[in-house]
Protein backbone atom coordinates (compact mmCIF):
# COMPACT_ATOMS: atom_id res chain seq x y z
CA UNK A 1 0.00 0.00 0.00
CA UNK A 2 2.73 2.70 1.39
CA UNK A 3 4.64 1.37 -1.89
CA UNK A 4 2.38 1.61 -4.40
CA UNK A 5 0.98 5.26 -2.73
CA UNK A 6 4.92 6.09 -3.37
CA UNK A 7 5.05 5.26 -6.69
CA UNK A 8 2.25 7.24 -7.17
CA UNK A 9 3.46 9.99 -6.17
CA UNK A 10 6.69 10.04 -7.89
CA UNK A 11 4.66 9.27 -11.17
CA UNK A 12 2.51 12.32 -10.67
CA UNK A 13 5.84 14.55 -9.34
CA UNK A 14 7.36 13.57 -12.18
CA UNK A 15 4.90 15.63 -14.07
CA UNK A 16 5.18 18.50 -11.58
CA UNK A 17 8.32 18.44 -12.10
CA UNK A 18 8.46 19.38 -16.17
CA UNK A 19 6.04 22.02 -15.42
CA UNK A 20 8.44 23.86 -12.80
CA UNK A 21 11.18 23.19 -15.10
CA UNK A 22 9.22 25.11 -18.19
CA UNK A 23 8.35 27.59 -15.32
CA UNK A 24 12.13 28.06 -14.14
CA UNK A 25 13.53 28.35 -17.47
CA UNK A 26 11.41 31.42 -18.54
CA UNK A 27 12.02 32.89 -15.32
CA UNK A 28 16.08 32.06 -15.58
CA UNK A 29 16.85 33.47 -18.90
CA UNK A 30 13.89 35.79 -19.47
CA UNK A 31 12.70 37.02 -16.23
CA UNK A 32 9.26 36.03 -17.61
CA UNK A 33 6.49 34.65 -15.55
CA UNK A 34 4.64 33.10 -18.31
CA UNK A 35 0.63 32.33 -17.02
CA UNK A 36 -0.34 30.69 -20.53
CA UNK A 37 2.44 27.71 -20.15
CA UNK A 38 -0.65 26.26 -18.21
CA UNK A 39 -2.75 26.49 -20.95
CA UNK A 40 0.03 25.08 -22.76
CA UNK A 41 0.03 22.14 -21.12
CA UNK A 42 -3.66 21.95 -21.75
CA UNK A 43 -3.56 22.25 -25.75
CA UNK A 44 -0.51 19.77 -25.48
CA UNK A 45 -2.73 17.50 -23.66
CA UNK A 46 -6.31 18.26 -26.33
CA UNK A 47 -3.78 17.37 -29.30
CA UNK A 48 -2.74 14.25 -27.91
CA UNK A 49 -6.81 13.38 -27.47
CA UNK A 50 -7.35 14.32 -30.92
CA UNK A 51 -4.17 12.10 -32.23
CA UNK A 52 -5.12 9.38 -29.80
CA UNK A 53 -9.01 9.33 -30.21
CA UNK A 54 -9.65 10.51 -34.17
CA UNK A 55 -6.22 9.24 -35.68
CA UNK A 56 -5.23 5.53 -34.43
CA UNK A 57 -1.63 7.02 -34.15
CA UNK A 58 0.01 5.51 -31.28
CA UNK A 59 1.17 7.53 -27.67
CA UNK A 60 5.13 8.03 -29.14
CA UNK A 61 3.94 9.93 -32.18
CA UNK A 62 1.03 11.68 -30.31
CA UNK A 63 3.91 12.65 -27.80
CA UNK A 64 6.05 13.61 -31.30
CA UNK A 65 3.32 15.65 -32.76
CA UNK A 66 3.12 17.61 -29.46
CA UNK A 67 6.13 18.31 -28.54
CA UNK A 68 6.93 19.85 -31.32
CA UNK A 69 3.58 21.76 -31.73
CA UNK A 70 3.85 23.14 -28.15
CA UNK A 71 7.54 24.42 -29.01
CA UNK A 72 6.59 26.02 -32.19
CA UNK A 73 3.50 27.23 -30.05
CA UNK A 74 6.27 28.77 -27.70
CA UNK A 75 8.64 30.58 -30.28
CA UNK A 76 5.20 32.13 -31.36
CA UNK A 77 4.08 33.50 -28.24
CA UNK A 78 7.47 35.13 -27.63
CA UNK A 79 8.14 36.61 -30.91
CA UNK A 80 4.95 38.08 -31.28
CA UNK A 81 4.29 39.34 -27.88
CA UNK A 82 7.16 39.69 -25.52
CA UNK A 83 10.33 40.08 -27.81
CA UNK A 84 8.69 43.65 -29.03
CA UNK A 85 7.87 44.48 -25.11
CA UNK A 86 11.73 43.57 -24.47
CA UNK A 87 12.93 46.34 -26.43
CA UNK A 88 11.60 49.03 -24.00
CA UNK A 89 13.04 49.68 -20.74
CA UNK A 90 10.40 49.19 -18.58
CA UNK A 91 9.44 45.91 -19.51
CA UNK A 92 9.27 43.84 -16.14
CA UNK A 93 5.49 43.42 -15.60
CA UNK A 94 4.11 44.23 -18.83
CA UNK A 95 5.22 40.07 -20.45
CA UNK A 96 3.63 38.94 -17.99
CA UNK A 97 0.06 40.93 -18.28
CA UNK A 98 0.35 39.67 -21.98
CA UNK A 99 0.91 36.18 -21.18
CA UNK A 100 -2.34 36.03 -18.59
CA UNK A 101 -4.27 37.40 -21.66
CA UNK A 102 -2.70 34.08 -23.79
CA UNK A 103 -3.78 32.49 -21.09
CA UNK A 104 -7.49 33.45 -21.64
CA UNK A 105 -7.52 33.14 -25.27
CA UNK A 106 -6.28 29.38 -25.04
CA UNK A 107 -8.83 28.86 -22.55
CA UNK A 108 -11.35 30.03 -24.35
CA UNK A 109 -10.57 28.72 -27.36
CA UNK A 110 -10.80 25.57 -25.73
CA UNK A 111 -13.83 26.14 -24.12
CA UNK A 112 -15.53 26.46 -27.60
CA UNK A 113 -13.71 23.35 -28.96
CA UNK A 114 -15.04 20.53 -26.24
CA UNK A 115 -18.44 22.83 -25.52
CA UNK A 116 -16.86 23.46 -22.18
CA UNK A 117 -16.74 19.98 -20.84
CA UNK A 118 -14.17 17.60 -19.74
CA UNK A 119 -13.06 14.63 -22.68
CA UNK A 120 -12.13 11.04 -22.01
CA UNK A 121 -9.35 9.55 -23.83
CA UNK A 122 -10.12 6.52 -25.25
CA UNK A 123 -10.38 3.51 -22.85
CA UNK A 124 -8.24 1.15 -24.39
CA UNK A 125 -5.16 3.39 -24.42
CA UNK A 126 -5.53 5.11 -20.68
CA UNK A 127 -6.33 1.72 -19.39
CA UNK A 128 -3.03 -0.22 -20.51
CA UNK A 129 -2.11 -3.63 -19.17
CA UNK A 130 -2.42 -3.91 -15.99
CA UNK A 131 0.63 -5.46 -13.55
CA UNK A 132 1.02 -6.13 -10.30
CA UNK A 133 4.51 -6.00 -8.12
CA UNK A 134 3.62 -7.30 -4.71
CA UNK A 135 0.39 -6.08 -3.32
CA UNK A 136 0.50 -2.58 -5.85
CA UNK A 137 -1.01 -2.59 -8.70
CA UNK A 138 0.44 -0.74 -11.81
CA UNK A 139 -0.70 0.11 -15.82
CA UNK A 140 1.28 -0.38 -18.19
CA UNK A 141 0.44 3.75 -18.97
CA UNK A 142 2.00 4.86 -15.37
CA UNK A 143 5.41 2.98 -16.31
CA UNK A 144 5.19 5.24 -19.86
CA UNK A 145 4.66 8.31 -18.63
CA UNK A 146 7.18 8.28 -15.58
CA UNK A 147 9.61 6.83 -18.24
CA UNK A 148 8.92 9.40 -20.96
CA UNK A 149 9.13 12.15 -18.01
CA UNK A 150 12.33 10.97 -16.54
CA UNK A 151 14.09 10.46 -19.99
CA UNK A 152 13.20 14.23 -20.61
CA UNK A 153 14.51 15.26 -17.72
CA UNK A 154 17.93 13.49 -17.99
CA UNK A 155 17.93 14.83 -22.02
CA UNK A 156 17.89 18.04 -20.12
CA UNK A 157 20.12 17.67 -17.54
CA UNK A 158 22.48 16.34 -20.41
CA UNK A 159 21.59 19.27 -22.63
CA UNK A 160 22.11 22.21 -20.07
CA UNK A 161 25.41 20.70 -18.40
CA UNK A 162 27.71 19.45 -21.55
CA UNK A 163 26.52 21.17 -25.14
CA UNK A 164 27.65 24.07 -26.14
CA UNK A 165 24.37 25.31 -26.41
CA UNK A 166 23.52 24.07 -23.20
CA UNK A 167 25.99 26.12 -21.39
CA UNK A 168 25.61 29.47 -23.31
CA UNK A 169 21.64 29.24 -21.69
CA UNK A 170 23.08 28.99 -18.77
CA UNK A 171 25.76 32.13 -19.55
CA UNK A 172 22.77 33.95 -20.98
CA UNK A 173 20.31 33.31 -17.97
CA UNK A 174 23.12 34.85 -16.25
CA UNK A 175 23.62 37.67 -17.86
CA UNK A 176 23.08 38.91 -21.55
CA UNK A 177 25.44 41.75 -21.60
CA UNK A 178 28.27 39.53 -20.57
CA UNK A 179 27.12 36.65 -23.16
CA UNK A 180 26.83 38.93 -25.65
CA UNK A 181 30.61 40.36 -25.51
CA UNK A 182 31.33 36.11 -25.78
CA UNK A 183 29.79 35.71 -29.11
CA UNK A 184 26.56 34.02 -28.15
CA UNK A 185 23.35 35.20 -30.24
CA UNK A 186 21.27 36.26 -27.53
CA UNK A 187 17.90 36.33 -30.07
CA UNK A 188 18.53 32.33 -30.50
CA UNK A 189 19.26 31.45 -27.23
CA UNK A 190 15.56 33.15 -26.05
CA UNK A 191 14.02 31.37 -29.16
CA UNK A 192 15.72 28.32 -27.96
CA UNK A 193 14.50 28.54 -24.25
CA UNK A 194 10.89 29.53 -25.24
CA UNK A 195 10.54 26.43 -27.32
CA UNK A 196 11.97 24.38 -24.74
CA UNK A 197 9.85 25.95 -22.04
CA UNK A 198 6.88 25.33 -24.06
CA UNK A 199 7.84 22.03 -25.04
CA UNK A 200 8.24 21.16 -21.52
CA UNK A 201 4.88 22.17 -20.49
CA UNK A 202 2.89 20.44 -23.75
CA UNK A 203 4.27 17.55 -23.00
CA UNK A 204 3.97 17.42 -19.20
CA UNK A 205 0.10 17.91 -20.58
CA UNK A 206 -0.08 14.74 -22.54
CA UNK A 207 1.10 12.76 -19.41
CA UNK A 208 -1.83 14.49 -17.18
CA UNK A 209 -3.89 13.24 -19.49
CA UNK A 210 -2.71 9.80 -19.50
CA UNK A 211 -2.28 9.68 -16.43
CA UNK A 212 -6.25 11.06 -15.21
CA UNK A 213 -8.02 9.74 -18.36
CA UNK A 214 -9.47 12.86 -19.12
CA UNK A 215 -8.73 16.54 -19.55
CA UNK A 216 -10.95 19.55 -19.06
CA UNK A 217 -10.18 22.93 -21.03
CA UNK A 218 -9.51 24.49 -17.20
CA UNK A 219 -6.92 22.14 -16.76
CA UNK A 220 -4.09 24.88 -17.10
CA UNK A 221 -5.34 26.77 -14.00
CA UNK A 222 -4.50 24.10 -11.85
CA UNK A 223 -1.18 23.32 -12.74
CA UNK A 224 -0.05 27.08 -13.12
CA UNK A 225 -0.04 27.52 -9.61
CA UNK A 226 1.43 23.50 -8.65
CA UNK A 227 4.24 25.02 -11.76
CA UNK A 228 4.98 28.03 -9.47
CA UNK A 229 5.19 26.07 -6.12
CA UNK A 230 7.70 23.61 -7.82
CA UNK A 231 9.58 26.52 -9.20
CA UNK A 232 9.94 28.58 -5.78
CA UNK A 233 10.98 25.40 -3.54
CA UNK A 234 13.36 24.39 -6.63
CA UNK A 235 14.87 27.42 -5.64
CA UNK A 236 14.90 30.61 -8.88
CA UNK A 237 16.12 28.93 -12.15
CA UNK A 238 17.54 26.29 -10.73
CA UNK A 239 16.55 23.45 -13.26
CA UNK A 240 17.46 20.75 -10.64
CA UNK A 241 15.91 21.88 -7.62
CA UNK A 242 12.54 22.16 -10.20
CA UNK A 243 13.25 18.47 -10.61
CA UNK A 244 13.03 17.59 -6.83
CA UNK A 245 10.69 19.80 -6.21
CA UNK A 246 8.18 18.46 -8.35
CA UNK A 247 8.77 15.32 -7.38
CA UNK A 248 8.74 16.09 -3.28
CA UNK A 249 5.49 17.95 -4.17
CA UNK A 250 4.27 14.89 -6.04
CA UNK A 251 4.73 12.79 -3.25
CA UNK A 252 3.02 15.10 0.03
CA UNK A 253 0.04 15.29 -2.49
CA UNK A 254 -0.66 11.13 -2.46
CA UNK A 255 0.90 10.61 0.89
CA UNK A 256 -1.02 13.68 2.17
CA UNK A 257 -4.54 12.32 0.84
CA UNK A 258 -3.53 8.67 1.71
CA UNK A 259 -3.46 9.56 4.94
CA UNK A 260 -5.06 12.63 5.92
CA UNK A 261 -8.12 13.73 4.13
CA UNK A 262 -8.65 14.07 0.63
CA UNK A 263 -10.84 17.59 0.97
CA UNK A 264 -7.99 19.58 2.31
CA UNK A 265 -5.29 18.11 0.01
CA UNK A 266 -3.86 21.29 -1.72
CA UNK A 267 -4.27 22.87 2.06
CA UNK A 268 -1.59 20.78 3.21
CA UNK A 269 0.42 20.79 0.59
CA UNK A 270 0.50 24.65 0.49
CA UNK A 271 0.93 24.73 4.50
CA UNK A 272 4.32 22.80 3.72
CA UNK A 273 5.27 25.11 0.98
CA UNK A 274 4.46 27.99 3.38
CA UNK A 275 6.71 26.67 6.05
CA UNK A 276 9.31 25.86 3.84
CA UNK A 277 9.68 29.28 2.93
CA UNK A 278 9.68 31.00 5.60
CA UNK A 279 13.13 28.94 6.61
CA UNK A 280 14.41 29.42 2.79
CA UNK A 281 13.18 32.20 1.26
CA UNK A 282 15.80 31.13 -1.95
CA UNK A 283 13.74 27.49 -1.99
CA UNK A 284 14.81 24.63 -0.97
CA UNK A 285 17.92 23.99 -3.25
CA UNK A 286 18.17 27.92 -4.21
CA UNK A 287 21.57 29.20 -3.88
CA UNK A 288 21.52 32.41 -5.35
CA UNK A 289 19.19 35.30 -5.14
CA UNK A 290 17.59 36.12 -8.29
CA UNK A 291 20.37 37.88 -10.95
CA UNK A 292 19.80 41.64 -11.43
CA UNK A 293 21.00 41.72 -14.74
CA UNK A 294 22.80 44.75 -16.18
CA UNK A 295 21.73 45.26 -19.49
CA UNK B 1 43.49 47.53 -38.08
CA UNK B 2 40.94 49.48 -36.28
CA UNK B 3 39.65 52.80 -37.40
CA UNK B 4 36.92 55.06 -35.70
CA UNK B 5 36.16 58.08 -37.24
CA UNK B 6 34.23 61.14 -35.85
CA UNK B 7 31.84 58.80 -33.60
CA UNK B 8 29.12 60.45 -31.19
CA UNK B 9 27.61 58.33 -28.88
CA UNK B 10 24.99 58.60 -25.91
CA UNK B 11 25.01 57.12 -22.69
CA UNK B 12 21.56 57.02 -21.58
CA UNK B 13 20.89 60.53 -22.70
CA UNK B 14 23.85 62.06 -22.11
CA UNK B 15 26.30 62.84 -25.14
CA UNK B 16 29.49 60.71 -24.10
CA UNK B 17 31.28 60.79 -26.95
CA UNK B 18 31.83 63.91 -29.01
CA UNK B 19 33.77 63.06 -32.55
CA UNK B 20 36.59 60.79 -31.42
CA UNK B 21 38.81 59.60 -34.15
CA UNK B 22 41.51 56.89 -33.15
CA UNK B 23 43.37 54.35 -35.08
CA UNK B 24 45.29 51.02 -33.89
CA UNK B 25 47.41 49.54 -35.93
CA UNK B 26 48.08 45.80 -36.39
CA UNK B 27 49.96 44.64 -33.08
CA UNK B 28 50.61 47.18 -30.74
CA UNK B 29 49.25 48.27 -27.75
CA UNK B 30 46.94 51.24 -27.32
CA UNK B 31 46.00 52.71 -24.44
CA UNK B 32 43.28 55.18 -23.49
CA UNK B 33 43.57 57.01 -20.10
CA UNK B 34 40.59 59.04 -18.77
CA UNK B 35 38.99 59.57 -15.21
CA UNK B 36 35.50 58.21 -14.29
CA UNK B 37 32.85 59.34 -16.49
CA UNK B 38 35.51 60.55 -19.03
CA UNK B 39 33.20 57.60 -21.84
CA UNK B 40 35.92 55.36 -21.54
CA UNK B 41 33.64 52.53 -21.28
CA UNK B 42 31.08 54.13 -23.63
CA UNK B 43 34.02 53.96 -26.23
CA UNK B 44 34.87 50.42 -25.56
CA UNK B 45 31.06 49.49 -25.76
CA UNK B 46 30.35 51.21 -28.67
CA UNK B 47 33.26 49.11 -30.56
CA UNK B 48 31.57 45.67 -29.08
CA UNK B 49 28.44 46.84 -30.47
CA UNK B 50 27.01 46.66 -27.48
CA UNK B 51 25.51 50.43 -27.91
CA UNK B 52 24.89 51.64 -31.15
CA UNK B 53 26.59 55.05 -32.04
CA UNK B 54 24.37 57.90 -33.43
CA UNK B 55 27.23 59.54 -35.97
CA UNK B 56 30.20 58.32 -37.15
CA UNK B 57 32.50 54.83 -38.40
CA UNK B 58 34.16 51.58 -36.87
CA UNK B 59 36.51 49.88 -39.55
CA UNK B 60 37.78 46.47 -38.91
CA UNK B 61 40.67 45.34 -40.98
CA UNK B 62 39.28 47.57 -44.14
CA UNK B 63 34.96 46.62 -43.07
CA UNK B 64 32.13 49.03 -41.56
CA UNK B 65 31.40 47.59 -38.46
CA UNK B 66 29.34 50.69 -36.93
CA UNK B 67 26.12 49.06 -37.34
CA UNK B 68 27.06 44.93 -36.91
CA UNK B 69 25.45 43.07 -34.08
CA UNK B 70 27.57 42.65 -31.15
CA UNK B 71 27.71 38.60 -31.72
CA UNK B 72 28.68 38.96 -35.23
CA UNK B 73 31.87 41.79 -33.68
CA UNK B 74 32.82 38.77 -31.58
CA UNK B 75 32.85 36.26 -34.48
CA UNK B 76 35.18 39.26 -36.60
CA UNK B 77 37.96 38.83 -34.08
CA UNK B 78 37.35 41.88 -31.93
CA UNK B 79 36.72 40.29 -28.45
CA UNK B 80 36.12 42.53 -24.81
CA UNK B 81 37.29 41.59 -21.08
CA UNK B 82 34.68 43.85 -19.69
CA UNK B 83 35.24 45.72 -16.51
CA UNK B 84 33.44 44.61 -12.98
CA UNK B 85 32.68 41.09 -13.13
CA UNK B 86 33.81 39.25 -16.32
CA UNK B 87 32.96 35.85 -15.91
CA UNK B 88 29.88 33.66 -15.69
CA UNK B 89 30.00 33.01 -12.07
CA UNK B 90 27.54 30.06 -11.57
CA UNK B 91 29.62 28.12 -14.57
CA UNK B 92 32.88 26.57 -13.02
CA UNK B 93 36.48 27.34 -14.91
CA UNK B 94 36.15 25.02 -17.24
CA UNK B 95 32.53 25.82 -18.26
CA UNK B 96 33.33 29.78 -18.67
CA UNK B 97 36.76 28.44 -20.96
CA UNK B 98 34.29 26.40 -22.73
CA UNK B 99 31.85 29.42 -23.29
CA UNK B 100 34.81 31.15 -24.10
CA UNK B 101 35.40 29.38 -27.32
CA UNK B 102 31.71 29.65 -27.80
CA UNK B 103 32.80 32.20 -31.29
CA UNK B 104 34.62 29.82 -32.85
CA UNK B 105 33.72 27.42 -35.42
CA UNK B 106 36.90 25.77 -35.58
CA UNK B 107 37.16 22.72 -33.21
CA UNK B 108 40.33 21.04 -33.61
CA UNK B 109 42.61 22.47 -31.34
CA UNK B 110 39.90 23.31 -28.39
CA UNK B 111 41.42 20.60 -26.25
CA UNK B 112 44.89 21.89 -26.20
CA UNK B 113 43.88 26.04 -26.15
CA UNK B 114 42.04 25.30 -22.77
CA UNK B 115 45.56 23.14 -21.70
CA UNK B 116 47.31 26.06 -22.70
CA UNK B 117 45.35 28.68 -20.68
CA UNK B 118 45.75 26.24 -17.96
CA UNK B 119 49.53 26.55 -18.72
CA UNK B 120 49.80 30.18 -18.54
CA UNK B 121 47.34 30.12 -15.40
CA UNK B 122 48.31 27.51 -13.32
CA UNK B 123 45.71 28.27 -10.72
CA UNK B 124 42.91 28.25 -13.07
CA UNK B 125 43.90 24.62 -13.73
CA UNK B 126 44.03 23.76 -10.18
CA UNK B 127 40.74 24.95 -10.08
CA UNK B 128 38.82 23.78 -13.14
CA UNK B 129 35.80 22.26 -11.60
CA UNK B 130 35.70 24.91 -9.04
CA UNK B 131 32.40 27.29 -9.43
CA UNK B 132 33.89 30.58 -11.00
CA UNK B 133 32.09 33.07 -8.23
CA UNK B 134 34.20 31.53 -5.33
CA UNK B 135 37.09 32.82 -7.54
CA UNK B 136 39.26 35.62 -5.89
CA UNK B 137 39.54 38.65 -7.39
CA UNK B 138 42.70 37.86 -9.52
CA UNK B 139 41.56 34.45 -10.57
CA UNK B 140 38.61 35.88 -12.01
CA UNK B 141 40.57 38.39 -14.15
CA UNK B 142 42.78 35.60 -15.35
CA UNK B 143 39.60 33.87 -16.02
CA UNK B 144 38.31 36.58 -18.19
CA UNK B 145 41.32 36.79 -20.19
CA UNK B 146 41.83 33.05 -20.60
CA UNK B 147 38.26 33.05 -21.96
CA UNK B 148 38.79 35.52 -24.19
CA UNK B 149 42.02 33.78 -25.50
CA UNK B 150 39.56 31.30 -25.98
CA UNK B 151 38.38 32.64 -28.51
CA UNK B 152 40.68 33.33 -30.52
CA UNK B 153 40.99 37.48 -30.54
CA UNK B 154 42.90 39.69 -33.60
CA UNK B 155 41.94 42.47 -31.27
CA UNK B 156 41.90 42.12 -27.47
CA UNK B 157 39.80 45.16 -25.81
CA UNK B 158 40.58 45.08 -22.17
CA UNK B 159 38.53 47.55 -20.14
CA UNK B 160 40.27 48.86 -16.64
CA UNK B 161 41.63 45.08 -16.05
CA UNK B 162 43.75 46.50 -13.31
CA UNK B 163 41.07 48.20 -11.16
CA UNK B 164 40.66 46.38 -7.96
CA UNK B 165 43.95 44.22 -7.77
CA UNK B 166 47.08 44.24 -6.06
CA UNK B 167 50.34 46.39 -6.60
CA UNK B 168 51.59 42.75 -7.48
CA UNK B 169 48.58 41.70 -9.48
CA UNK B 170 48.41 44.48 -11.12
CA UNK B 171 52.55 44.16 -12.70
CA UNK B 172 51.69 40.45 -13.04
CA UNK B 173 48.65 41.55 -15.03
CA UNK B 174 51.06 43.79 -17.39
CA UNK B 175 53.41 41.07 -18.14
CA UNK B 176 50.62 38.92 -18.82
CA UNK B 177 49.74 41.58 -21.77
CA UNK B 178 53.00 42.15 -23.44
CA UNK B 179 53.36 38.74 -23.48
CA UNK B 180 50.43 38.31 -25.34
CA UNK B 181 51.11 40.94 -28.04
CA UNK B 182 54.37 39.46 -28.36
CA UNK B 183 52.43 36.30 -29.76
CA UNK B 184 50.77 38.53 -31.99
CA UNK B 185 47.54 40.21 -30.24
CA UNK B 186 46.82 43.55 -30.96
CA UNK B 187 45.31 45.25 -27.72
CA UNK B 188 43.35 48.01 -26.88
CA UNK B 189 43.87 49.14 -23.31
CA UNK B 190 41.50 51.42 -21.50
CA UNK B 191 42.99 52.24 -17.90
CA UNK B 192 42.86 54.96 -14.99
CA UNK B 193 46.30 53.55 -14.10
CA UNK B 194 48.29 55.94 -16.26
CA UNK B 195 51.59 54.98 -15.45
CA UNK B 196 51.38 50.87 -16.08
CA UNK B 197 49.56 51.77 -19.16
CA UNK B 198 51.99 54.14 -20.82
CA UNK B 199 54.96 51.82 -19.99
CA UNK B 200 54.02 49.24 -21.68
CA UNK B 201 52.10 50.93 -24.94
CA UNK B 202 53.23 52.00 -28.17
CA UNK B 203 50.88 55.19 -27.89
CA UNK B 204 47.94 56.62 -25.55
CA UNK B 205 44.72 58.94 -26.43
CA UNK B 206 43.75 60.73 -23.08
CA UNK B 207 39.62 60.80 -23.22
CA UNK B 208 37.87 64.22 -21.34
CA UNK B 209 34.44 64.34 -21.19
CA UNK B 210 33.95 61.96 -24.05
CA UNK B 211 36.72 64.30 -26.39
CA UNK B 212 40.05 63.14 -27.40
CA UNK B 213 42.18 66.22 -25.94
CA UNK B 214 45.59 64.50 -26.69
CA UNK B 215 47.15 61.99 -28.57
CA UNK B 216 50.53 61.06 -28.68
CA UNK B 217 53.85 58.00 -28.38
CA UNK B 218 53.53 56.57 -24.72
CA UNK B 219 56.83 57.92 -24.32
CA UNK B 220 55.84 61.42 -25.19
CA UNK B 221 52.86 61.25 -23.01
CA UNK B 222 54.82 60.30 -20.21
CA UNK B 223 57.31 63.78 -20.51
CA UNK B 224 53.99 65.31 -21.34
CA UNK B 225 53.67 68.05 -18.72
CA UNK B 226 49.34 68.17 -18.70
CA UNK B 227 49.91 64.33 -18.51
CA UNK B 228 52.14 64.04 -16.30
CA UNK B 229 49.62 66.18 -13.62
CA UNK B 230 46.53 64.90 -14.06
CA UNK B 231 46.77 61.22 -14.51
CA UNK B 232 50.51 60.46 -12.70
CA UNK B 233 49.72 62.08 -9.86
CA UNK B 234 52.48 64.77 -10.12
CA UNK B 235 51.91 68.22 -7.95
CA UNK B 236 52.57 71.02 -9.93
CA UNK B 237 54.52 73.66 -8.75
CA UNK B 238 51.97 75.96 -8.33
CA UNK B 239 49.28 74.51 -6.40
CA UNK B 240 52.68 73.49 -3.89
CA UNK B 241 53.28 76.74 -3.23
CA UNK B 242 49.55 78.34 -2.67
CA UNK B 243 49.48 75.45 -0.64
CA UNK B 244 52.49 76.17 1.94
CA UNK B 245 51.24 79.70 2.36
Amino acid sequence: MIIQQIINGIILGSIYSLVGISFTLLIGVLHLLNFALGEVMMIGALMAWVILTFTGLNIALAVLIVIMATALLGVLMDVTAFKPLRRKKEYYLAPMISSIGFSLIFQEMANKYTGGVPVSFPENIVQGRIFNIGNSVFSSINVTVLGIALAMMMLLHYFLQKTKTGIAIRATSESFRRSRLLGININHIILIVSGIASMLAGLSGVLVGLTYGAISPFLGTIFVTKGFVVMLLGGFGSVHGAMLAGILLGLIEILSTSFLSTTYKDLWTFVLVIIILLFRPLGLFGTLPPVHRED
Amino acid sequence: MLVIENLYTCYGKVQALKGINLIVNKGEIVTVLGSNGAGKSTLINTISGLIKPDQGSIRFCGEDITKVPPHEIVLRGILQVPDGTAILSRLNVRENLIIGAYCRKDRGSFKEDIESVYQRFPKLGERKNQIAGSLSGGEQKMLAIGMALMGKPRLLMLDEPSLGLSPLLVSQLFRIISQLQQEGITILLVEQNAQKALNYAARGYILETGEIILSDLASNLLRNKKVREAYLGEVPPAENETRET
